[in-house]
């Protein structure tokens, strides 16, 4: 993604403003100054640290000279930032408050943070205060006797997490491998921009992709086969054939994660240092010794950050889960089995727990743990990719 | 290129055959991870293209049950309402708190700021849909008592939008190379004046792409209006109180594909398909202003 | 400074947040009901009868599960909360403002999905058995209880497959009203709840999936209320009553089951009770229910007015064939019940309740 290139088109308008606004009649010479001196500024813009795959396309020459700016830009930033003490004694009145205006901005983000917790934590307090920790392991969740427990929900929205990562990863980073090595150019471009425009599609629509093909054909067909074979020497592969249940909702999340996970790990291999490459044939290795050796270790930290952002996309996947998993609390002790998500318990039942206090409290702590779990697990991600990338992010927002 | 560099010759056919199947290894996987998703929008036109038409877009649902006769103007109305309700909240919002994180990057609490912004981005949408719904809709302790509106809705959806404008403006502000707002600093503009003179103007695709990216996440969301809005088969006349719920696409994809019936599911892989092109139209449009601006920086540079 | 600047920005805001929602609340004519996804069709066709002959109200219908309606009526998030589950005592002392008002019968009904089974062979059924059934401890359809009761029915070695509700619904709450009613097992166990801790099936969100999945699924078992029943032309279980009788679940019997309720003289005024238990007679389902509206006595007067012009017409002119049995209900008796709701609709505004004249 060339945003550095924005930089030039707008020096003829910056032109342009210091005429009309600021009466100031540029000399040419001064212009084609500031255009020349262009060049270095250009290379000073700070990284992009986050944007969505969607504005994100990659491209190399972009990402080698991130790094390099990010060297320059923290000297830009020290000038500034002493540019800024020393006048600071003479910013007028008007500048400060339109600074603070600024802040206002920025308080309205503060806010709604402390709304997001807030009101979960004040909302989840009875229960908090009954149950205290014990919440997290109970497995009875029983409205009518006043007892609840997360334990069944948390193991049922692991496993789904879990299904959709082991069905996802190994297809995302191996196409992505593809993609970066074995792909005909022409197909690259093209092909990574439309994974990632189909990572766009609704997950209501995953989600009724789900019942109106996904579950006849596990029931009618996977399911019985997996029974029939596996199933005779594992039960873990055995069970009724529903269609519904945890394979099914795992693997339509798998489905929907498998671009963000790929379009990250690209990212991540397009940095791998041409020269690795290049010693690596050079020590005579086949191409597949050298992708699968050479450039796939050397991006692990990358996969893991994709991974974690993967799992922060499926743990809170809502609709498509709901539609699809069978919405039994109890726990599966078979791939066949029906389960119940965090997030699909409070669609189905929250706005009938609201009846009694602590029912509605309890299913709040539970979306508590699930908010906990995915600020944790995005902050993981973003951090090791932000470190990896030197700020160039690939970021998703988890869908509904 | 790398290709021509093998050393084709002397290799052990152990390693002549694990090369050729880790190959083909990875464009099995490649097959595997597209094909699902075309396969979304192929299931989605064939099982949806008999109930295609102009009528299907334009007119309330109708019969009984509900929905099999009559197309989705209620759906589309509504996610219209509700993305220009959550537009109206964020764009401004999100603008500011982006500008704010832009000025003020090098503070403390535009770290603190930037952070918890970023986490937001992060949030689970059934959260959102709790929050919305104390904020919003419900009628006991605090809150703005709305029920289920689509004013409580949009407002919850703006609270999604709002990171994401806030990310990408900021992205798109410190795009703008520093020497020109130095430049403009030293010359005794204004700071008010830099921003709105030159760096709103020079960020404004960037910013524009943002709103469209938090647009695009919002529209498809459905967990967060079953706790602020939930559906309504007509186009309603208020957007606050008890009887100000909206239509909303994803929600009518939801309650017809629930449906025994098959008409309504074939209603229902219509009504994903128009919200798919949709989804896939803006898309495009946030492709088309990162690259137009792109060509056209190029151009002018 | 800031501060100064922060709460003139909030207050802005705030403003403009107030200015827009006193724009929504000024129509007084429109109404909301909300709730219970199995009197939906029936909300439907009498929203649109009753704006047709009342010009200027609006009346916007949601099927969202009867413990949103309860709750929500309760609360004062919709003008009135469409509920198939009675106020239990727990309610009653929680929400002491609301008054459920019995706007029609329905029931809910076995449905069942078995291979090799005709849909028009009588499956009969009896609460400790479906108890068990549902509660995972008779695991196939060829176990010998069930072939006790069906003496003729030739039954596949099937697995049973339990399709039961996910959300909060009162649906759920009259089938295991049955259940707990019938079956000491299931009320010790599990109990009557809207949304109660199933130990065996699997869950779907609203009748629609409920229907759709006991069809699509080989050898499934759910339940659902009476209009489904009519709609997808399904086969349901007969079954047992206090007497003994094996009945099916129609607009015919549900009827006389609610006459039953409202001929017993200990049935409560309030109609705080399920009418599945006090069935005497051949023809009376035993999963019968009303239907009520949930109505807050804290509405404000102008907006209870309408309500209760649009209550009276429930109970009369749109208690016609053509609206509630054409939609899968049976109209409710008029003439034992008039006391009680007279009764009722008193509560809501006192001192004008003798205007229902006659039935419809």
């Amino acid at each position: 993604m060339n945003k550095e290139h924005h930089g030039a088109v707008r020096t003829n308008r910056t032109a342009l403003f210091l005429e009309r606004v600021m009466g100031v009649a540029m000399e040419p010479e001064t212009r084609a100054q500031q255009e020349a001196g262009q060049i270095l500024v250009e290379n000073a813009t700070l990284p992009l640290s986050t944007a969505s795959p969607r504005i994100l396309s990659t491209d190399s020459e972009g990402k080698s000279r991130s790094s390099e700016g990010e060297s320059l830009h923290s000297d830009g930033k020290s000038v500034l930032k002493n540019l800024r003490e020393t006048s600071q004694a003479r910013i007028h009145r008007s500048e400060r408050l339109f600074q603070g205006t600024l802040r206002v901005g920025g308080f309205f983000v503060l806010a709604l943070f402390a709304t997001v917790l807030g009101v979960s934590i004040v909302e989840a307090w009875p229960s908090i205060s009954k149950f205290g920790w014990s919440f997290l392991w109970t497995s009875t969740w029983n409205p009518h006797r006043q007892i609840f427990g997360a334990w069944t929900y948390i193991v049922g929205t692991f496993w789904v997490t879990g299904i959709a990562l082991l069905f996802a990863i190994p297809i995302a980073i191996l196409s992505s491998l593809f993609l970066s090595d074995y792909s005909p150019k022409w197909l690259v471009g093209g092909v990574s921009t439309l994974m990632e425009m189909l990572a766009g599609i609704p997950s209501i629509v995953f989600g009724a992709f789900g019942i109106i093909f996904m579950v006849p054909l596990l029931r009618d067909h996977v399911e019985p086969f997996l029974a029939n074979t596996l199933g005779k020497h594992w039960d873990f592969f055995n069970g009724d054939s529903m269609g519904y249940g945890i394979l099914a909702a795992g693997l339509v999340v798998g489905i929907m994660v498998i671009p963000l996970v790929a379009t990250v790990t690209r990212d991540s291999l397009v940095m791998v240092p041409r020269e690795t490459v290049e010693a690596s044939y050079a020590l005579g290795s086949t191409k597949a010794e050298m992708v699968f050796f050479v450039k796939l270790p050397a991006v692990v930290p990358g996969i893991i950050g994709s991974v974690i952002l993967g799992f922060g996309r499926a743990i809170g996947e809502t609709m498509a889960v709901l539609l699809l998993i069978g919405n039994q609390a109890s726990i599966p002790t078979s791939i066949q089995d029906v389960g119940y998500t965090i997030s699909s318990l409070l669609a189905n039942t929250f706005t009938y727990a609201v009846i009694d206090p602590l029912y509605a409290a309890a299913e709040i702590e539970l979306g508590l743990i699930l908010l906990v779990i995915s600020l944790v697990v995005n902050t993981l991600g973003r951090e090791l990719l932000m470190k990896l990338m030197g700020g160039r992010l690939a970021g998703s927002v988890g869908g509904g | 290129m790398a290709e021509n560099i093998l050393p084709e010759k002397g290799l052990s056919s152990y390693r002549k055959v694990r090369n050729a199947l880790l190959g083909s290894l990875t464009a099995v996987a490649f097959i595997l991870a597209v094909t699902p998703l075309l396969a979304i929008v192929y299931i989605a036109y064939d099982r949806g293209k008999a109930a295609l038409s102009l009528s299907f877009i334009t007119t309330l649902p109708g019969g009984f049950p509900i929905g099999i006769e009559g197309g989705i103007a209620n759906g589309i109305v509504g996610s219209l309402i509700l993305i220009l309700l959550a537009s109206l909240l964020s764009v401004p919002v999100g603008i500011w708190a982006g500008l704010y994180l832009w000025d003020q990057s090098h503070t403390r609490m535009a770290k603190i700021t930037r952070l918890l912004s970023d986490l937001l981005l992060g949030v689970p949408s059934v959260i959102w849909g709790v929050v919305g719904f104390f904020v919003f809709s419900t009628n006991t302790g605090f809150g703005f008592h709305w029920g289920f509106s689509g004013l409580a809705a949009g407002l919850t959806l703006g609270f999604i939008m709002i990171p994401i404008v806030t990310r990408v403006t900021e992205q798109a502000l410190r795009d703008v190379p520093r020497s020109y707002i130095e430049g403009a600093l030293a010359l005794g503009a204004s700071r008010f004046q830099v921003v709105r003179g030159l760096a709103i103007p020079a960020a404004i695709t960037g910013i524009g792409t943002g709103i469209l990216l938090g647009v695009l996440n919002v529209l498809g969301q459905t967990a967060p209006l079953i706790f602020t809005n939930y559906y309504n088969t007509g186009i309603p006349t208020s957007l606050v109180g008890s009887n100000g719920s909206v239509g909303d696409l994803a929600m009518q994809i939801f309650i017809y594909i629930h449906e025994p019936s098959k008409a309504l599911h074939v209603k229902a892989m219509a009504a994903a398909l128009v919200l798919t092109v949709i989804v896939l139209l803006l898309d495009m449009g946030i492709r088309l202003l990162a690259w137009g601006s792109r060509k056209y920086a190029q151009r002018m540079g | 400074m800031n501060i100064v600047k922060r709460t003139a920005g909030l207050a802005l805001s705030l403003a403009i947040v107030s200015v827009l929602s006193g724009a929504g609340t000024a129509r007084a004519t429109d109404l909301t009901i909300s709730g219970s996804t199995m009197l939906f069709p029936l909300e439907q066709v009498w929203a649109n009868a009753y704006m047709k002959s009342h010009p200027g109200v609006h009346i916007s219908v949601a099927s969202t599960g009867s413990g949103f309606g309860i709750s929500n009526a309760a609360n004062g998030n919709i003008t009135i909360g469409a509920s198939d589950a009675y106020l239990t005592k727990d309610l009653r002392t929680r929400y002491g403002s609301l008054a459920a008002i019995p706007v029609a019968f329905d029931d809910t009904q076995v449905i069942y999905n078995i291979p090799g089974v005709k849909k028009s062979q009588l499956l009969r059924m009896d609460g400790p058995t479906l108890a068990r059934i549902f509660m995972g401890k008779i695991k196939f359809w060829d176990d010998k209880s069930i072939r006790e009761i069906n003496p003729d029915v030739h039954f596949p070695h099937q697995r049973i497959k339990v399709i039961h509700r996910a959300d909060a619904s009162g649906t759920t709450f009259v089938f295991t009203d049955y259940l707990s009613q019938t079956s000491k097992e299931w009320y010790d166990e599990i109990g009557r709840d809207l949304s109660p801790s199933w130990p065996v099936g699997s869950g779907y969100n609203g009748s629609d999936a409920v229907v759709a999945a006991v069809m699509a699924t080989p050898g499934a078992i759910g339940y659902v209320g009476l209009g489904w029943i009519n709609e997808y032309h399904l086969s349901s279980m007969a079954l047992k009553n206090l007497d003994g009788y094996y009945v099916v679940g129609s607009v015919k019997t549900i009827q006389n089951a609610g006459k039953a309720a409202l001929h017993d003289p200990s049935f409560p005024d309030d109609f705080n009770r399920s009418i599945v238990w006090n069935l005497h007679g051949k023809d009376v389902y035993p999963d019968a229910n009303f239907e009520f509206w949930m109505v807050s006595t804290a509405l404000p007067a102008r907006t209870m007015l309408e309500v209760k012009k649009m209550v009276i017409w429930a109970l009369t002119k749109g208690q016609q064939e053509k609206y509630t049995v054409k939609t899968g209900f049976a109209p409710l008796p008029f003439a034992p019940l008039k006391p009680r709701l007279n009764k009722i609709l008193n509560r809501l505004l006192p001192g004008n309740s003798m205007k229902i004249e006659s039935g419809g």
